[in-house]
């Protein structure tokens, strides 16, 4: 009965596409497409995330766990006006998303074994996802989902055949999407409350919040490009790879955009820096270089559908170096944490160039009650508001040279954060006499046990 | 010596570290009732080295040199009216004293920062290894956006002493062999220093945990677990020993 089930599910999915879909436009994202990961409230992050695009958090300041995490090919934008318009831009894509006509029947509760062809779908509740679930065909998918969306931990897969892209691939959820451990899940997850992604799940598209938090552990997020309309062509590959430095962990990925997902990647002539390499299904390249020097590759990625391209790759790998030189300028931020009411006192800090410098805050700001002497770089006054606070400062010196850091979040609290000192050394030293007499006593008192 | 040990937490130990002494001194009586008293004029000249140390703490040498001259009377006290019989006999036990001298201000604040920092880094670097996100400033953690402070109270000396007196005593009624009591209080600095870690740090990822009742009894089930490392360690270093020497 269950066979016969899942059978009529997936015969009336392709049915349904068949017969009643018009084809779809893609959702239009706005700004919010140069997003890979965007939150609301905040952006939290553990291990080794690797975001490759913007990542960003609007009306919420924090970002936390970068790093660890990386973000490759973007910039992090915390509570600024270009995550605030993201945010607006989003709101609209959600709506669009949710507005369009959804002529057929809803979907099913678990779409895993399914086989799905371009068109609008809907679930009035929630839909979840355990085994795999196949998006086949050149076109846009939309999912309108009333309720949560979630994929089970372990085997969940969003598989693209025939063309479909993961640019293409909307997901509307009416409240929450959790993706479980090691999901591999393609397309655009706009959500109304929060976003999940377990540990090891691996994201090819976007992971948007609209009023709660997105929440990563460990996860490789790309953010898959601009919708692609057409043929499925030949697949373009990307690889504006940043410099490494030797004894420093690595991590940066390939990417590819047209032509039918899933694509697989390699390298067919040159080689990465040894200590790197190459994983051909996510295209993420990460180790430790453990030589200097200048690394030229030939990337190649090959869709389903059997069409390759290659691009020229490149990797410089710096050598072992005790910090910025003298004559490059750095910056580093100030103190990360207040207090309401108590006095505040840190400082900017340039390094190299030429004296002197002038300080200045770039983005965000900084926590009410604290203001930046742009000549000193110091950060002073007393916090009124209980809050976190990031911003970038920035710093210029006279030989027109400038440096820029993002900063924060600035962490105020209401009260001091509490001391944890040990219980007093009377009660420890009894304590473990007590526990060693025990133990230097245990074949007594196991003995007069028995006997009791 | 009394005062100090109400005042300061990291020595309130010192008021058991007496009973413990004169209990060792006790348990030996049959060794040391066998020896025939040979009375030493060398016992003056440690008492009077004690009076001198006395009166230079008294001038301004602090609380540690007047504490160091009592424990250098009584062994003088010993070798004058016993002689050096008796003074090896009692040995053990006036080293053991030791613990109850109050903490050398001088060491002490050399030490205390550089351990509250290397708390803040190790309990941080557990919860990172934990897979838990937290965020280390000198030695404020966040954790979630809640924080707690690795104040100088919180340096792991307390557990240093505690464990080190344990191990002293564990050794010398657990096993005959002198360098025994020497193996064990040499693993009791990275014990405690972990242990204090791992306290700091699971009062950062729990807040029910930074205050009250439940921290006292946090600290002192890690503390606990610190006693049960030392009798593993003295397992281990008997098991070796016995390898060797079978």
């Amino acid at each position: 009965m269950t066979n016969l089930d899942g059978s009529v599910k997936k015969l009336g999915l392709l049915v349904l596409c068949s017969f009643c879909l018009k084809a779809q436009t893609a959702v239009p994202l706005g700004t919010a497409a140069n997003f890979a990961v965007l939150g609301a409230s905040t952006v939290t992050s553990t291990g080794s995330t690797v975001v490759n695009g913007n990542l960003g958090v609007s009306p919420g300041c924090a970002v936390t766990g970068f790093g660890p995490g990386i973000v490759i090919n973007g910039t992090i934008n915390a509570c600024n006006a270009v995550s605030a318009q993201a945010q607006n831009d989003l709101t609209t894509a959600y709506n669009n998303a949710a507005g369009r006509a959804c002529p057929g029947p809803p979907l099913p509760g678990d779409l895993g074994g399914t086989v799905i062809t371009p068109g609008v779908y809907c679930a009035a509740s929630s839909v979840g996802i355990t085994g795999t679930v196949t998006l086949s065909g050149n076109g846009v998918f939309i999912f309108q989902i009333g309720s949560t969306l979630t994929t089970a931990a372990g085997n969940s897969v969003v598989n693209l055949i025939g063309g479909a892209q993961a640019a293409n691939v909307f997901w509307q959820v009416g409240s929450s999407a959790t993706l479980g451990t090691s999901t591999i899940f393609n397309g655009t997850v706009m959500a109304q409350a929060s976003v999940t992604v377990n540990t090891g799940a691996v994201l090819n598209g976007r992971a948007l919040a609209r009023t709660g938090a997105v929440t990563l552990a460990g996860n490789s997020v790309a953010n898959p490009g601009q919708p692609v309309t057409g043929g499925a062509g030949t697949p373009s590959l990307n690889c504006s790879f940043p410099s490494g430095q030797v004894g420093v962990a690595y991590s940066s990925s390939l990417s590819a955009t047209g032509g039918a997902p899933p694509y697989t990647f390699s390298i067919s002539g040159g080689s990465l820096p040894n200590g790197l390499a190459l994983n051909p299904s996510t295209g993420l390249i990460n180790g430790t270089p453990i030589v200097a020097g200048a690394f030229s590759d030939t990337s190649r990625v090959v869709d389903s559908l059997g069409a390759s391209s290659t691009s020229s790759c490149g990797i410089t790998v710096a050598p072992v170096s005790p910090g910025p030189g003298p004559g490059t300028l750095s910056l580093t931020c100030a103190a990360n944490f207040g207090q309401v009411g108590q006095p505040y006192v840190s400082s900017l800090v340039a390094v190299g160039g030429t004296a002197p410098y002038t300080y200045s805050i770039t983005a965000g700001s900084l926590p009410p009650g604290l203001v930046l002497s742009s000549s000193t770089g110091a950060i002073s006054g007393t916090p009124s508001t209980v809050g976190n606070f990031s911003y970038t400062a920035g710093v210029s010196d006279s030989a027109s040279g400038s440096a820029s850091s993002n900063c924060g979040p600035v962490i105020v609290g209401s009260t001091a954060p509490p001391s944890v000192p040990a219980p007093p050394s009377l009660i420890l030293v009894v304590a473990g006499l007590l526990l060693t007499s025990i133990y230097l006593k245990r074949d007594e008192l196991r003995a007069r046990f028995r006997r009791s | 010596m009394f005062h100090q040990w109400s005042i300061d937490e990291d020595m309130s130990h010192g008021f058991i570290v007496p009973v413990v002494v004169l209990w060792i001194v006790w348990r030996e009586r049959a060794r040391w009732q066998a020896l025939p008293p040979q009375p030493s004029w060398w016992g003056l000249a440690l008492l009077a080295a004690g009076a001198a140390m006395q009166i230079a703490g008294a001038f301004g040498g602090g609380l540690f040199a007047g504490s160091v001259a009592f424990l250098v009377s009584v062994a003088g006290a010993v070798l004058f009216l016993g002689g050096f019989g008796f003074l090896r006999a009692w040995t053990f036990p006036l080293l053991l004293a030791l613990f109850m001298l109050p903490k050398l201000a001088i060491v002490y604040s050399q030490v205390t920062f550089p351990l509250q920092i290397l708390a803040s880094r190790m309990a941080a670097a557990m919860l990172s290894t934990a897979g838990v996100a937290v965020i280390r400033e000198g030695n404020i953690l966040d954790v979630g956006g809640h924080r707690v402070s690795v104040q100088e109270a919180c340096n792991g000396v307390r557990y240093l002493l505690s464990l080190g007196f344990i191990a002293v005593v564990f050794a010398y009624l657990s096993d005959p062999k002198p360098w025994m009591r020497f193996a064990l209080l040499a693993v009791v600095a990275p014990i405690a220093i972990v242990a204090n870690a791992m306290r700091v740090a699971a009062s950062g990822l729990l807040p029910a945990l930074d205050s009250g009742t439940p921290h006292t009894i946090a600290g002192l089930l890690v503390f606990v677990v610190s006693v049960v490392m030392l009798v593993l360690m003295r397992g281990l270093f008997d098991s070796v020993y016995a390898r060797y020497h079978a």
